[in-house]
């Protein structure tokens, strides 16, 4: 999963380097330097890709300090 | 102490902001000094900007804008601190001690404020939707007891299905459905979002004619089929003061897109698109806290079209109840009945008056403990 998470980010950011530059630990607003419409967009495009609903209540800001981090909440939701 | 009421307005949706301009109008014809801030003029120019894209985004696709919903925020990352610290002092000098708050973004403010203010600060809470909107609901994530010490006022109560307040547009009366012209109105509130462009043809082909909401002149049609549009001047902002200093309704016209399109300033809630809506026989919009208000003050039917978010379903289900509003869904079910539309305006226009206004109430409160004092 890290590494399509990886893969949208690139895409929304549309920076192939990304693919090389980014790993596990990098932060999304930081690292990756997703605005908040390119988040909205990143999300939009996770929950298409894994076929889950992510949602106010669950997600926290902290799920995107890190790739791994974002990977095991959305790992969450596909196992309810 | 100052007396002055100050109004503390969000320019995110005109929801938040048109409310606000009402009620500080209503308080004034009742002899009370009121005046609007809005939390954009705190945010620096980069996170202006960004509000300007989200609308953008927003506007041209729907699941984009129900999307921004799902992501908490903090809005404190968007102040400007000076900007912020200035407005402080100078609320401080002026000895203001009385608010009504419409978004929970300014709630930051308003307890630095409190801290900082050294006298006591009475301040509304007032929630302009049946259930809690965005600002409302990040705000108790961040602090879950962040009403303590304010006082919450809620316009509806979706539990007992009932209104609790209204917001007085002001004169003139509504229009008794034999006075209407028949016409539909079809917007996506103050920021353009929603289903609402897809509906155009299907209310044609029913045989209505529309008055139609443009939010940019690339939306400007031909005036086929008797459709009129209408638009805000899309250079205005919220957070923005006209020459005089004030904040004003945004400037308003008929447009047709042969011309240049000219805006005049809209000085009375009635020139703008509710002069438009109070004469028509429905709104089909989204069921934003402003749709409501419209509703409920111009005595005209709701048709209700997918919410922007839970609490504007909540608004939906609560007008569906109280028998003001119909899903578009069912109404398209039945043929686009003129007929259904006319017993939910019968139904509004016998409830007018039943509902208190939010401004009176609040002078006669004002007024009852002046006088205690």
């Amino acid at each position: 999963m890290q590494q399509k998470v990886i893969e949208i980010i690139a895409e929304i950011k549309e920076e192939p380097g990304l693919l090389q530059t980014l790993n596990g630990a990098s932060d999304l607003t930081l690292d990756a330097a997703l605005d908040s419409l390119q988040i909205i967009n990143f999300i939009l495009r996770i929950e298409d890709e894994f076929d889950v609903e992510v949602d106010f209540d669950t997600f926290d800001l902290e799920h995107l300090k890190s790739v791994d981090r974002f990977s095991d909440y959305v790992a969450g939701l596909a196992v309810r | 102490m100052n007396n002055t009421v100050t109004i503390l307005c969000s320019g995110f949706g005109l929801g938040f902001y048109v409310p606000g301009l009402l009620i500080e109008r209503r308080l004034i014809a009742l002899g009370i000094q009121a005046e609007i801030e809005v939390f954009e003029t705190l945010m620096p120019d980069s996170k202006k900007k960004q509000t300007d894209n989200s609308r953008k985004a927003y506007q041209q696709n729907f699941a984009v804008a129900l999307t921004s919903q799902k992501i908490p925020a903090d809005i404190r990352s968007s102040l400007d601190a000076a900007a912020v610290e200035r407005l402080l002092q100078q609320w401080k000098q002026e000895e203001r001690q009385r608010f009504i708050v419409l978004s929970g973004h300014w709630v930051h403010v308003m307890d630095r404020y409190r801290e900082l203010a050294g006298f006591s600060v009475d301040a509304d809470l007032l929630y302009i939707d049946a259930d809690l909107s965005p600002s409302w609901k990040n705000l108790r994530r961040l602090n879950p007891g962040y009403a303590e010490g304010y006082r919450e006022v809620s316009m509806y109560d979706p539990v007992k299905r009932e209104i609790l307040y209204s917001i007085d547009a002001g004169p003139p009366e509504a229009l008794s459905p034999s006075a209407r012209n028949g016409r539909l109105v079809v917007h996506g509130g103050g920021w353009g979002i929603g289903t609402f462009r897809e509906k155009f043809d299907a209310l044609e082909s029913a045989g209505y004619e529309l008055d139609i909401a443009a939010y940019s002149s690339q939306e400007i049609g031909a005036a086929i089929h008797g459709r009129r549009y209408y638009m805000n001047d899309p250079e205005w902002r919220t957070w923005k003061r006209d020459s005089s200093g004030q904040y004003t309704f945004p400037p308003f016209a008929e447009v047709t897109g042969n011309q240049a399109d000219r805006f005049p300033p809209c000085r009375n809630y009635q020139d703008g698109m509710y002069g438009v809506i109070r004469q028509t026989s429905a709104v089909i919009s989204k069921p934003g806290g402003g749709a409501l208000i419209d509703s409920l003050t111009s005595g005209t039917p709701l048709v209700l079209l997918d919410p922007f978010g839970p609490h504007e379903k909540i608004n939906s289900d609560l007008w569906v109840e109280l028998g003001y509003g119909i899903r578009y869904g069912e109404w398209a079910e039945s043929g686009f009945d003129r007929e259904k539309l006319r017993k939910l305006a019968n139904n509004l226009r016998s409830a007018r008056g039943q509902y208190p206004d939010y401004a009176a109430s609040y002078a006669e409160q004002r007024s009852a403990a002046e006088g205690r004092s």
